[in-house]
C-alpha cells in the first residue's frame, strides 16, 4: 500500500506541469469574459513612502531560517575542494544567496584574489573585469619572475586598448608557477539583467574556461539554464550545482528594477521603455526611433509633431496623421513622450530621458 | 616636349638593343630593359592579332543584331556615344563580345570587373591604375597610383588622368600618322564597368550607383564612353536622383539552334557530335540555357558516347546502324547526367567514371537502408531527440489540439462531447489542414514545448531504458531540478546546432518563441529510432 501511494503521489506530481499548462490554455481559449479592472484605478502612493513601508515589514521564521545558513557554512569546505579542483560553483534556489556568498568568499577564500560582479545590475562594462582580472594575473607574473631572475614575458602590460579576444588569450595563457593559484570570480545573479545578452554569456563561459579563473555564481530565473548549450554549462563553466535556498528577501537585487506601485517616480529606466517599446509593432518602434535620434541630434528643443509627421511620411512609417497621432497616444499613456510648448508656440515631442539613457533604448530597439 | 620625351624614350631603347650585335651580355640587358618596361598607352588596347567583324559575328552564332547595333552605337572613329547598358542573363556573350569588338576596333578601353573590385575604393584605384598606367610591384611596395577613397576625388583624378590620357592619345595618333601607316587607334577611351549588378549590394547610402550614372555628367568630356554590362535589367537599378539614360543593349537567352552551333565549333568531328546533340541537347536545353553549363555537363557524356568506337571518335562519319548502337549505348546514362548539370567535380575525367559507378551502387545501398533500419546520420542523447520530436509536434500541430492530444487525465470536467462532423465540415477541416502544411511550421512558445516534452517522456518511460538513467543522473541531483536544467542545456544545444531557431537573443526576457524547421521524414526517423508512435500525435483530418 504505502509502495502504491508513493507511486501515485510521484505520477501525479509529475503531470502537474503539462496538466496544469494545457488546462490554462483551454480556459483561456474558452472564458469569453475579461476583466474591466485596470492599473490606473490603483491608487499609488509615493515611492519613498512605499519603500518605508516595506521596510517595516517584519520577517517570520528568522531562527530557522539562521539554521539553513548555519548549515550551509557546513558545505564550505566542499566549496573551496570544488574550486581548487577546477569546477565552477553555481547557487541555485529560492532567496537572495549574495549574503551566503560574500560570507563563504570573506571566510574561505582569503588566501585568493576574489573578483565581485553584480549581475543584477542593469548594466555592467565586463571589459573592466577583464582587464582588473588580467592585472591581477599580471602583478602575480612580475612578482614570481623577479624570483627567479627570467625576463618578463614579450606581451604587453593588460591595458583598456587591448581587445577582448587579447585579453582572454593573456588570461588563459598565463604561466604561474604556483600551481595552486587562481583568482575566484563572484557573480551575483549570472543571469541579471546586465548580463543576458548571448555575447556577454559567451565571453563569461570563455573567463571560466581560463585556468587560472574560478567562477562562483548564482541563478534565480527559473529558465536561466537557457543561456547555455552543453558545452558551455558542461566543459567551460563545468558547473557545480548546489541547492542552497535561503529564503532571505531579494532586498538588494529588487532595488534595480522599477516599482509599479509607485507614483511620481524620477524618468524611466531604460528597462521600462524597452519593455514597452518591444511589445509595440515595428513601425511604432522606428517612429519613437525618429524621435530620440532627433532628440540626441537637439538636445535642448522638442521635435515639433509637424517635422515628425514628414519624416514619418518619408520613411512609409505612417500614412495618416490619424496613424501618428494613435502611436503618440500610445507614447503618451506610457509616458515614454511629453508635449511641451515651444516658445513660438508650437507643439514639441519631449522624451523623459537622459541621453546616454535614450543611446541604450536605441540599441535594445535594433 | 617633356611628355615627348618621356614617350619616346622605350622606342630609343628598342630600337638601340635591336640594332646592337648579338652578344650574351647585350641579350641579358636586352631583357632586363623588356621585363622592366613600363606601361604604355598601347597596353590600354585589348591587343591580340586583328580581327574582322566578320570573324566575330561568325564567332558568336545568334549574336550579330546586337554585335551590330553596339557598332551602330560606338559609331566611327572619335565619335562621341551616350551610356551604354548591356544587359542579359548569365553566359549571353555579354562580356566576350563587348571585348571583342574593341579588339576589332582597335580602340583604348579600362576594363573593370565589380566582382574582382568588390567595393568602391578598389574600383577606383583599379581604374586609376589603368588610367595612369601603373603596375603593382615589388619595386613600388604593390600600391596604388593613387590613393582614393572618396568618391569627389575619384572624379578629380579620374578628370585629370582621363585628360592627360585623352592628350597623349591625339599626340601619338599624330606621331603614327606621320610615320605609319597603322590602323589608328583614335582619341576616344572607353571604360567598361562589368557584373555592374553587384554596385546596388554595396553601400547602404547608395552613394556609389548614382556617381557611377551620372560620370557622363560630372566628367562631361566628349573623349570619353561609358559601358555597363549587368545581368539585371536597368530597372533593378533604383536611384532618386536623376541622370543621362543609358542606352540599354538587350542580350537575349540562346535559342536551341544558336546552343547547337555554338555547341559545335571546336569540334574535331563535326558530324559525330552532331549526331550525339540530336540525342542529347533537347533534354539538356530543358534543364538550363546556360552555354557553360551545357558545355560542362555535355563534356564526359560525349566520352562516353564515343566509348564503343574505336578511335575514339576522331574520324569516323557515323551511319544510320552506328548511331543506333550509340544511340542505344547513351541512353541509360542521359537521365543520371541531367542530375549532375549544376554541380561541379573537381575530379578527371577517369575519375569521374569511376565515381558515378561507385555512386550508383551507393544510391543502392542508401536505398535498402534508409527503407529497413531508418538510421540517422547524427547522434544526440535520447532526451534530445524527445524534445526534437516534441519540437516538431509543437510546431507543427495546432496549439487547440493539446489538451486532447497530450492530456492523458482528459482535461477539464465539463468538456462537451463532440458531434459527428457533416460533410461539409470535413470538407472545410481538409482545406484547413492543408493550408496549414502549406503555411509552413509555426511558432511555440518555450512552456508549450515543455509539456509536450514531459507528456511526451512520460509516456515512453514505461520501457525503462539504460540510456534514460545515464541522462538522468547528468546535471543536477534530483530529478525534477535535473531533468529542467538539462532538457533546458539540450534545447540550447540544439538551437545552436540550427534544429530548432528561437526569435530573439535573450531567452529569458519578454515571451520567447521558438520554431523547428525539420522534415518529417528526420522526425520520424528520430521517432523510430526511439520506438515512439509519431504518428499517432500528428494532426490529420
Amino acid at each position: 500500500m504505502d509502495a502504491n501511494g508513493n507511486w501515485e503521489e510521484d505520477d501525479d506530481e509529475e503531470f502537474e506541469f503539462s496538466r496544469n499548462y494545457f488546462l490554462a490554455k483551454e480556459l483561456a481559449s474558452s472564458s469569453a469574459k475579461k476583466s474591466k479592472h485596470k492599473l490606473t484605478d490603483i491608487d499609488v502612493v509615493d515611492e519613498q513612502e512605499l519603500r518605508d513601508a516595506a521596510s517595516k515589514i517584519e520577517p517570520n521564521h528568522e531562527y530557522e531560517i539562521t539554521l539553513l545558513l548555519d548549515s550551509y557554512k557546513t558545505m564550505y569546505p566542499e566549496w573551496i575542494f570544488a574550486l581548487r579542483c577546477g569546477f565552477g560553483l553555481l547557487m541555485y534556489g529560492f532567496g537572495s544567496k549574495k549574503v551566503l556568498i560574500e560570507d563563504f568568499a570573506s571566510t574561505e577564500l582569503t588566501e585568493y584574489s576574489v573578483v565581485v560582479i553584480n549581475g543584477y545590475l542593469q548594466t555592467i562594462n565586463l571589459k573592466q573585469v577583464v582587464i582588473a582580472l588580467a592585472e591581477v594575473l599580471w602583478d602575480q607574473m612580475k612578482a614570481k619572475q623577479r624570483v627567479s631572475h627570467r625576463d618578463l614575458p614579450k606581451s604587453q602590460q593588460p591595458s583598456n586598448s587591448q581587445s577582448m579576444d587579447d585579453l582572454l588569450t593573456f588570461l588563459d595563457q598565463a604561466e604561474i608557477e604556483d600551481g595552486d593559484f587562481f583568482v575566484c570570480v563572484v557573480i551575483h545573479n549570472i543571469d541579471g539583467p546586465g548580463l543576458r545578452d548571448s555575447e556577454t554569456q559567451r565571453y563569461l563561459a570563455r573567463l571560466a574556461a581560463c585556468a587560472r579563473i574560478r567562477v562562483v555564481a548564482s541563478i534565480d530565473h527559473v529558465n536561466a539554464p537557457l543561456f547555455w548549450d552543453k558545452n558551455m554549462a558542461h566543459t567551460q563553466f563545468n558547473w557545480c550545482w548546489y541547492h542552497v535556498p535561503t529564503f532571505a528577501p531579494y532586498k538588494v537585487e529588487g532595488m534595480f528594477y522599477p516599482m509599479i506601485l509607485a507614483h511620481g517616480s524620477a524618468s524611466q529606466t531604460v528597462k521600462t521603455a524597452t519593455i514597452v517599446l518591444l511589445s509595440l509593432t515595428r513601425n511604432a518602434q522606428s517612429v519613437f526611433k525618429i524621435l530620440a535620434e532627433h532628440q540626441l541630434s537637439h538636445p535642448d528643443e522638442g521635435m515639433p509633431i509637424s517635422d515628425l509627421y514628414s519624416v514619418c511620411r518619408e520613411r512609409f512609417l505612417v500614412s495618416s496623421q490619424i496613424t501618428l497621432n494613435s502611436h503618440l497616444t500610445e507614447f503618451k499613456d506610457h509616458e515614454l513622450v511629453k508635449i511641451k510648448k515651444h516658445s513660438d508656440g508650437q507643439d514639441c515631442l519631449h522624451i523623459p530621458l537622459t541621453a546616454e539613457a535614450l543611446q541604450k533604448v536605441v540599441l535594445e530597439i535594433n | 616636349m617633356g611628355e615627348d620625351k618621356t614617350t619616346q624614350l622605350p622606342r630609343r631603347m628598342t630600337r638601340s638593343s635591336a640594332s646592337s650585335s648579338a652578344s650574351t651580355s647585350n641579350n641579358v640587358a636586352a631583357a632586363k630593359v623588356t621585363c622592366l618596361e613600363p606601361l604604355t598607352i598601347n597596353d590600354l588596347l585589348v591587343g591580340g592579332d586583328p580581327i574582322s567583324l566578320n570573324d566575330i559575328i561568325s564567332s558568336f552564332p545568334g549574336r550579330s543584331s546586337q554585335i551590330l547595333e553596339v557598332v551602330r552605337h560606338l559609331g566611327p572613329l572619335n565619335s562621341p556615344i551616350l551610356p551604354l547598358f548591356v544587359y542579359g542573363s548569365s553566359s549571353t556573350g555579354k562580356t566576350s563580345i563587348i571585348l571583342q569588338l574593341f579588339r576589332h576596333l582597335n580602340r583604348p578601353i579600362v576594363y573593370s570587373s565589380c566582382r574582382t573590385c568588390y567595393n568602391q575604393n578598389i574600383l577606383f584605384e583599379s581604374i586609376l591604375n589603368q588610367l595612369l598606367l601603373h603596375r603593382k610591384n615589388a619595386a613600388n611596395g604593390y600600391s596604388n597610383a593613387k590613393r582614393c577613397e572618396r568618391p569627389s576625388d575619384f572624379v578629380n583624378f579620374l578628370r585629370e588622368a582621363l585628360t592627360n590620357v585623352i592628350n597623349n592619345l591625339k599626340k601619338s595618333e599624330k606621331l603614327i600618322s606621320n610615320e605609319m601607316t597603322q590602323g589608328k587607334i583614335g582619341n576616344m577611351i572607353y571604360l567598361v564597368f562589368d557584373n555592374f549588378q553587384l554596385v546596388r549590394e554595396w553601400d547602404k547610402s547608395s552613394t556609389i550607383l548614382p556617381l557611377l550614372f551620372n560620370l557622363y555628367d560630372l566628367l562631361n568630356m566628349p573623349e570619353v564612353g561609358l559601358i555597363f554590362i549587368s545581368s539585371t535589367s536597368p530597372d533593378t537599378f533604383y536611384s532618386n536622383m536623376g541622370y543621362v539614360e543609358p542606352i540599354p543593349i538587350y542580350f537575349p537567352d540562346y535559342t536551341e539552334e544558336d546552343i547547337r552551333q555554338i555547341l559545335l565549333r571546336n569540334q574535331v568531328n563535326q558530324k559525330l557530335y552532331s549526331s550525339f546533340l540530336d540525342v542529347s541537347l533537347k533534354s539538356f536545353c530543358g534543364i538550363t540555357k546556360q552555354i557553360d553549363h551545357l558545355s560542362a555537363a555535355l563534356k564526359p557524356l560525349y566520352e562516353k558516347y564515343c566509348e564503343p568506337l574505336s578511335d575514339k571518335g576522331k574520324g569516323v562519319a557515323p551511319n544510320q546502324e552506328m548511331k543506333r548502337r550509340l544511340l542505344a549505348h547513351i541512353n541509360p546514362h542521359i537521365a543520371s547526367s541531367l542530375n549532375e548539370i549544376f554541380k561541379v567535380s573537381s575530379l578527371s575525367s577517369t575519375e569521374v567514371e569511376i565515381r558515378k559507378e561507385e555512386k550508383r551502387k551507393g544510391n543502392n545501398r542508401r536505398l535498402e537502408q534508409s527503407e529497413e533500419l531508418g538510421s540517422l546520420d547524427f547522434h544526440v542523447s535520447t532526451s534530445a531527440k524527445y524534445l526534437l520530436i516534441s519540437a516538431f509536434l509543437a510546431s507543427r500541430n495546432p496549439a487547440t489540439l493539446d489538451a486532447s492530444l497530450f492530456d492523458s487525465k482528459g482535461g477539464s470536467d465539463n468538456r462537451k462531447r463532440k458531434r459527428k462532423p457533416s460533410e461539409k465540415a470535413q470538407e472545410r477541416k481538409e482545406t484547413l489542414e492543408q493550408e496549414l502544411l502549406m503555411k509552413g511550421p509555426g511558432t511555440f512558445p518555450l512552456e508549450r514545448l515543455l509539456a509536450i516534452f514531459q507528456c511526451l517522456v512520460s509516456v515512453a518511460e514505461e520501457p525503462s531504458d539504460e540510456q534514460e538513467q545515464n541522462n538522468d543522473g547528468l546535471g543536477v541531483e534530483g530529478g525534477n531540478g535535473g531533468l529542467m536544467s538539462d532538457v533546458l542545456l539540450q534545447l540550447s544545444s540544439l538551437c545552436n546546432a540550427n534544429f530548432i531557431f528561437k526569435g530573439r537573443s535573450c531567452p529569458i526576457e519578454g515571451s520567447m518563441r521558438y520554431r523547428t524547421t525539420i522534415s518529417e521524414d528526420l522526425a520520424l526517423k528520430v521517432a523510430r529510432s526511439l520506438k515512439f508512435p509519431l504518428s499517432k500525435y500528428l494532426y490529420r483530418s
